[in-house]
């Protein structure tokens, strides 16, 4: 298993290997594949936007790891045109601080990765976003993308690069996680 | 248990000032301090002696961050607060979920292991305990610096230890690419309630606690 850490962008291409994210919170594990060049991406985000600064750590910001991970890609010979993508994580891990700017980070990072696919013509098959709990998320080499949450186990989110591409989004309940008070901060995450 | 808390040798990309020994001395003294006061805050509550280790004081790695409590998709409790004032930061107590079980049989008087879940009033009662440990941690450091420092409304969350951790780094992220990293952790002899006590100090907090403590930066 390849670790991706926090602000991490890795590459995979040897059969068997798992790219993975653990206890993704607000974070989004973005996984990419190209099927037919058998490479497989997955980038760590932490926060939505680099700002104006020039970032030294471009695996840190969905608006600069998005043209990261397709560089790296297409490095190693994977076509933007066949690259398909699939996102997890963005949760509201805490509860009860009110709204707070900080506590927003999930929701901003989900909209701001889904910004940046959109920018550079990726679209997304599969999503797993939002709620209250934390993600693990595995990228195989074989296109397989899982995702792993505390109490609900393990399980297959989608298939990158399958024959049949159907879109699937799971937009988790709130009212199963653990979320004392979490009334209004529902609310707000489903604008 | 293991030192799992890294301090890398070399930080070409860091913009931070290297930290001296005698800077890390004084972060480690001020994590003692804090530590310290707190357990004897929480020790008074559960009318058991409670003891902290010496703080391990480390510039980590964002790409590391997470690993610090050892496992990261442990299922633990998180209690998180920011701090304002003359030197802002972010704390959270990360407790493995057994642990704070243990603790909550000890707040409510109970015998050991009759709390098995973590419900609304396990959790309410843990961020009491948690938000009493923080303001403790505060007044201690607050009363050696000299700094006012400000306690915010705590928040909670029941989930993979590095989900919860990942927060911390979240909120210094935006200008750093490495966390300055004060761990506390709670002895383990007290009765199976082991857990972290993490301190974050904002970028520009070192300075402001360095000149407090007149020390040259």
């Amino acid at each position: 298993m390849l670790m991706v850490g926090m602000a991490e962008l890795k590459i995979a291409h040897t059969a068997g290997e798992v790219l993975t994210a653990l206890g993704l919170g607000s974070c989004i594990g973005i996984c990419a594949f190209d099927r037919q060049a058998g490479i497989a991406g997955m980038a760590h985000i932490v926060l939505p936007s680099s700002g104006k600064q020039a970032s030294e750590n471009p695996g840190k910001f969905a608006d600069t790891a998005v043209p990261k991970l397709i560089s790296e890609m297409q490095k190693r010979g994977a076509i933007v045109g066949r690259i398909q993508v699939a996102i997890a994580g963005g949760a509201q891990l805490f509860v009860s601080i009110g709204t707070g700017d900080r506590m927003d980070i999930g929701p901003r990072n989900t909209v701001a990765v889904r910004h940046a696919l959109h920018e550079h013509r990726l679209s997304i098959i599969a999503e797993d976003v939002g709620g209250s709990s934390g993600r693990t998320v595995y990228m195989g080499t074989d296109g397989i993308v899982r995702v792993k949450t505390i109490g609900k186990g393990e399980r297959q989110l989608v298939l990158l690069g399958g024959t049949s591409v159907s879109v699937v989004h799971h937009t988790p309940n709130f009212a199963l996680d653990f979320a004392p008070n979490s009334a209004p901060q529902a609310a707000h995450e489903r604008q | 248990m293991t030192k799992t808390l890294t301090v890398p040798l070399e930080m070409p990309t860091s913009r931070r000032p290297h930290l001296t020994e005698t800077m890390l001395d004084a972060l480690r003294e001020i994590g003692n301090i804090g530590a310290g006061n707190a357990m004897t805050s929480l020790s008074t509550m559960v009318d058991a002696r409670i003891d902290m280790s010496i703080p391990d004081v480390g510039v980590v790695p964002l790409s590391a961050f997470t690993r610090m409590a050892g496992r990261e998709e442990a299922v633990s409790v998180g209690i998180y607060m920011p701090v304002e004032g003359d030197m802002p930061g972010h704390i959270a107590i990360l407790l493995p979920e057994a642990g704070a079980m243990r603790l909550v049989d000890q707040l409510m008087c109970l015998p050991l292991g009759s709390t098995t879940e973590l419900d609304e009033m396990e959790c309410s009662a843990l961020m009491e305990v948690g938000n009493i440990f923080i303001s403790s941690y505060l007044v201690a450091i607050g009363g050696m610096t000299g700094l006012n420092l400000v306690a915010s409304p705590p928040a909670m969350a029941l989930d993979m230890s590095a989900a919860i951790l990942s927060m911390l780094a979240t909120a210094v992220a935006q200008d750093d690419d490495e966390v300055l990293t004060i761990v506390s952790r709670i002895d383990e002899r007290l009765q199976g309630v082991d857990g972290s006590f993490i301190f974050v100090p904002e970028p520009g907090s070192l300075a402001i606690l360095l000149r407090a403590l007149q020390i040259e930066g």
